[in-house]
């Protein structure tokens, strides 16, 4: 009697492709990654059904631990990374899918600790980013870097919150101190008067688009001049890449919050911001840093803490894929492509391995503000009071939140997260402008240790060192341009940070001690810890000015009644003092 | 996969009549409707596809055919000529009683009408007409021997960085992120997010060129103090105009065609490097004389102005961009981005139409609007490139004198080689940067292959020219 046996055919779990296996692939890239175009799976033999099942160690040993044994073409990408152990992902015949080998997200969680551990398994960022990013699909606040329609005031307090950052009125000690020479401001001088002539020939007053045009090629032009200019000085700038038009993005968690109805109501609180520079210089060294991290200087101070939902603030929420990114590609070479592709072709020996860019590191970059952006606009008007004293708050605020997106994610392609700290901090620097008035940032990032989870045990701030409303220049009415030279060195210390005539300031950690100690930090009034109670140093400085003229005039004014002869006394009848009373 | 489809029975709603006489049908001929993408059309047709389960519009909506009926594109209604008539008469009447309504004008009662016709080459225009006609446009004559000397000495004497600009290229080609393509507002697909997009040349073009003069520029900075003599400029119009006229024995006395016209140029190039002082000339006054022997390239049987449209409504001016008082207005270098054009015999013809419309309108500011041989020529360089290909040519214009094809005749240099037949379409061949630069090539380790050092070295040679 013969029995009857489905005939195992386990050979095809361990084919990758078949002969028209080219086609197919082919066609899925061609249609751009559309898999529901494939036919359906029907499973309708018991080895097609089984053949998902992990396969039995006795019998399949061999072909188990021939899989396991890595392959020429699986090379670490970078120093942080280990190497890949198997393929990444194999194309399984009958659903006619990719079936990727991300490390198992077993019970994964993104909103606890204990529950992304996983995490600490990535062995790349091809393999971080999914489980850091797509792990979280629900609603998540956007930040604007520059936000002038925030609904209250102080809004750089509530981006020190955000970020956990320490704001200092004033810059560093080796940017304060950089020497610069006459001949290179003088050289500077002339390049911004040349731009500003031309454009001030070719001015329209009412279109404001073109003139935004026009400030970019201003600045691109001054940018380019004070980097080729100073090449041969700063060895960071040798071999650095300018980059135009880049979009730097972050996705983090801070402080806890509702997230959904059927969720726990204290889940982290995600935020997400996306930075446009007009240009961003990066490079292949990393900025040494602009204070000390062993110092009490970035573990002490007050960072101010606001536990009202960002709603009440009109903040956005959406949701949409969360990403991070400082604006490049931290390595080229599409694995899973290339590897199909070499499959095929039957060169698998011959494929290489992934590159990974040679300048990760930031050094300067610049913003423009918008092209509705005005000054004028802050004054009292139909549309609002007098709110001139956001101007600065506004500034800060996105020397702050630009600083922070793009030295985190710098951090991030370096492969830190929240649970993973950086070691050494990351720095760079902001220009913030308007086209006439500069702003300048400094940034040190010294922890992204920033979530629920790791903050009360984080004793570092990070670092955001400012000085705002510079005038770049200045024209008069008869069309004669006056150049800033305050500014100007500004901007030449900034491009030269670094140089290696700087050197003995960057390493000279007890005068930057000193330094910072006497520089003002921005911190919130303890006895009054809401967002509109809180004073500035600007409007503090502006109060007393007041004060001050208030004091003078009435000075003045006793004076005056002093020197004066007493007036006499009018007697009036009780009836006519009662009418003219609120008048005198 | 559709050859591998199975032989069906009944599918077809038009040719199920000549299925009865064919046993076997095959699906040649594919009835076009909306359902072969519309996948969502039933309430639990489509099943759970994509991010919001069942779909409601076709995700592909390039495959989608929107014109079943197959109506011809240049039809229209019977009454749309009728609709759109613009009544002038009562246009005016209505400028009459509403205060500050803007009547619109018949073309031939306007301002700048003339009754001249003049044939206006546009800056989206101006590749349209190849090289041989912008030559014989233009009366210019190509000097065999590739670029001048001095530039072709300079090409091998100056310090060639080759490993800063393969970093260049590769961050612009490899390492770029294109911010157009970057999810910021919940708008782009997670399809497009995931698959790799080669970055378009409109995107990495400028950003090769901006590169390369960044490196020009530091060079200078290290040698000379000479970067303050010069000024880079973006998208400066510029415009000009001129009479050409062809007096050869192969016109034949045709009614109604003239041999007599009025051209117009009008174009913006990407870049314009300005100098305090004009560059110095290519050719001798002896060479320049030498060019009187010397025939244009014909382009019989076509007219001169083959395809240049001619309006009536026109302002002749001619304009360099810039007051006179600017004090660095001579021309130096141009810079284009030519990340639209096809073929390289368009890449030249722009060049040169870019060139001749730059230093034409100079020559008429210095000596005035009538035809000449000019006492001083004038000389620019130009170079052109889509960010893989790049093209330089030199240009000396010694006349303003287009209204005969004898005498002295405009100078061009190239460093494209040629040959004597014009008519063969990519004949130039362009310097190339690289052959290929992507993460799709899989068995070169840095991703590119191809690369040649000279397309930079040719920039640099001209960038630097005159300032060393």
């Amino acid at each position: 009697m013969s029995v009857k046996r489905a005939s195992l055919d386990f050979t095809k779990r361990w084919v990758f492709a078949s002969p028209n296996s080219s086609e197919i692939v082919s066609r899925q890239i061609s249609t751009g990654g559309y898999l529901h175009e494939k036919k359906k799976a029907y499973f309708d033999k018991r080895w097609m059904r089984q053949a998902g099942k992990p396969l039995p160690w006795k019998l399949y040993k061999e072909p188990i631990l021939a899989s396991n044994r890595r392959k020429t073409w699986e090379y670490p990408v970078s120093d942080t990374d280990k190497a890949s152990w198997k393929h990444s992902r194999w194309f399984d015949q009958y659903s006619q899918r990719w079936i990727p080998f991300h490390p198992r997200a077993q019970g994964f969680d993104i909103n606890y600790k204990r529950k992304r551990e996983a995490l600490f398994d990535a062995e790349n960022l091809q393999q971080l980013f999914p489980l850091l990013l797509d792990n979280h699909n629900y609603k998540k606040y956007i930040i604007r870097p520059f936000n002038h329609q925030f609904s209250t005031t102080n809004m750089s307090y509530f981006y020190q919150h955000l970020t956990h950052t320490k704001y200092v009125h004033g810059l560093p000690y080796q940017v304060e101190n950089a020497t610069v020479s006459k001949e290179e401001i003088d050289n500077l001088e002339r390049v911004v008067q040349d731009s500003l002539l031309y454009t001030s020939m070719h001015s329209d007053e009412n279109d404001s688009l073109k003139k935004h045009e026009q400030k970019k090629q201003i600045l691109t032009r001054i940018f380019q001049y004070l980097v080729s200019s100073q090449i041969s000085e700063n060895e960071f700038l040798e071999n650095s890449i300018v980059d135009y038009d880049a979009n730097n993005s972050m996705f983090w968690f801070r402080g806890r919050g509702f997230l959904k109805w059927t969720k726990s109501d204290d889940l982290p609180v995600a935020y997400q911001s996306h930075d446009s520079p007009l240009l961003q210089i990066r490079s292949d060294k990393q900025l040494s840093n602009f204070s000390n991290t062993a110092g009490n200087f970035s573990m002490s101070g007050e960072i101010p803490t606001f536990y009202t939902t960002p709603h009440v603030l009109g903040v956005p929420r959406d949701q949409y894929r969360n990403s991070i990114s400082a604006g490049y590609r931290m390595f080229v070479g599409n694995q899973y492509v290339n590897y199909q592709t070499a499959l095929n072709d039957e060169r698998l020996g011959d494929l290489v391995p992934p590159i990974r860019t040679d300048q990760p590191y930031g050094h300067t970059q610049l913003h423009l503000l918008p092209h509705d952006y005005s000054r004028d606009w802050y004054e009292d008007g139909m549309e609002h009071g007098d709110i001139t004293n956001e101007i600065e708050e506004h500034l800060k605020a996105n020397g702050i939140m630009s600083g922070w997106v793009w030295n985190a994610a710098q951090a991030h392609f370096d492969m830190h997260w929240m649970d993973n700290d950086i070691a050494q901090p990351y720095c760079s620097q902001t220009i913030v402008t308007d086209g006439q008035w500069l702003s300048f940032f400094c940034y040190q990032l010294n922890t992204i240790a920033i979530d629920p989870d790791n903050i009360e045990s984080n004793s570092m701030r990070n670092l955001c060192y400012g000085k705002t409303s510079v005038k770049l220049y200045e024209i008069s009415p008869d069309g004669a341009i006056e150049v800033n030279q305050e500014a100007l060195e500004l901007l030449m210390k900034f491009i030269s940070t670094g140089a290696a005539r700087h050197r003995h300031l960057a390493d000279d950690s007890e005068a930057t001690e000193a330094h910072d100690l006497t520089l003002p930090v921005q911190e919130p009034d303890p006895e009054n810890p809401a967002l509109e109670c809180q004073k500035p140093l600007h409007k503090v400085e502006l109060e007393k000015e007041l004060a001050r003229q208030k004091e003078e005039e009435s000075n003045s004014a006793k004076q005056l009644a002093e020197s004066a002869q007493p007036e006499e006394e009018v007697t009036m009848p009780k009836r006519l003092l009662r009418i003219l009373g609120s008048k005198r | 996969m559709n050859s591998v489809l199975p032989k069906q029975h009944v599918l077809f709603v038009q040719n199920s009549i000549q299925s009865v006489f064919a046993k076997t049908v095959s699906p040649a001929v594919i009835i076009p409707c909306r359902k072969r993408v519309y996948y969502g059309s039933g309430k639990h047709k489509g099943g759970m596809i994509g991010r919001y389960g069942r779909r409601k519009y076709p995700p592909n909506w390039r495959v989608v055919n929107f014109n079943p009926a197959q109506i011809p594109k240049a039809w229209k209604p019977l009454d749309w000529d009728e609709k759109n008539r613009i009544d002038y008469e009562y246009e005016s009447k209505l400028a009459q009683y509403i205060p500050g309504y803007k009547p619109k004008v018949a073309p031939h009662m306007r301002e700048d009408h003339h009754d001249e016709p003049m044939h206006a080459i546009d800056n989206d225009t101006c590749s349209s007409y190849g090289f041989p006609q912008a030559l014989a446009l233009t009366k210019s004559v190509v000097v065999e021997g590739g670029l001048p000397a001095k530039l072709q000495e300079l090409q091998k004497s100056l310090p060639n960085p080759e490993d800063k600009v393969i970093k260049i290229m590769q961050n612009a080609l490899l390492f770029d992120v294109d911010s157009w393509m970057v999810d910021t507002k919940n708008a782009v697909k997670r399809y497009k997010f995931d698959n790799f997009r080669h970055p378009t040349p409109e995107r990495y073009c400028p950003r090769i060129l901006k590169e390369f003069v960044r490196l020009c520029d530091a060079h200078i900075c290290r040698v000379s103090d000479k970067y303050h003599d010069r000024f880079n400029m973006h998208n400066l119009p510029c415009k000009t105009w001129f009479q050409r006229a062809e007096k050869t024995s192969e016109n034949v006395d045709i009614l109604d065609v003239l041999y007599d016209w009025k051209v117009s140029i009008n174009v913006k190039p990407f870049m314009q490097l300005l100098s305090k002082n004009p560059l110095s000339l290519f050719a001798t006054p002896d060479e320049v004389e030498e060019t009187k022997n010397r025939e244009l390239v014909s382009i019989y049987p076509k007219l001169l102005i083959h395809g240049i449209k001619p309006t009536h409504n026109y302002t002749p001016e001619h304009t360099t961009g810039f007051l006179e008082t600017w004090h660095k207005p001579h021309l130096h270098t141009v810079v284009l981005n030519t990340a639209g054009d096809h073929s390289s015999k368009k890449t030249m013809g722009r060049m040169l139409f870019h060139l001749f419309c730059a230093l034409h309108s100079r020559a008429v500011q210095q000596y005035g609007e009538t035809p000449q041989v000019l006492a001083k020529p004038l000389a620019a360089q130009a170079i052109a490139s889509d960010g893989r290909q790049f093209y330089a040519m030199t240009f000396q214009l010694n006349t303003t004198d287009l209204k005969d094809d004898t005498g002295v005749k405009n100078m061009v240099w190239t460093s494209a080689p040629l040959t004597d037949n014009l008519q063969i379409e990519d004949q130039y061949a362009p310097t190339l940067l690289f052959d290929e630069c992507s993460p799709l090539l899989s068995y070169y380790p840095d991703y590119y292959h191809g690369y040649s050092p000279d397309a930079f070295a040719t920039f640099q040679a001209l960038w630097l020219n005159d300032v060393l």
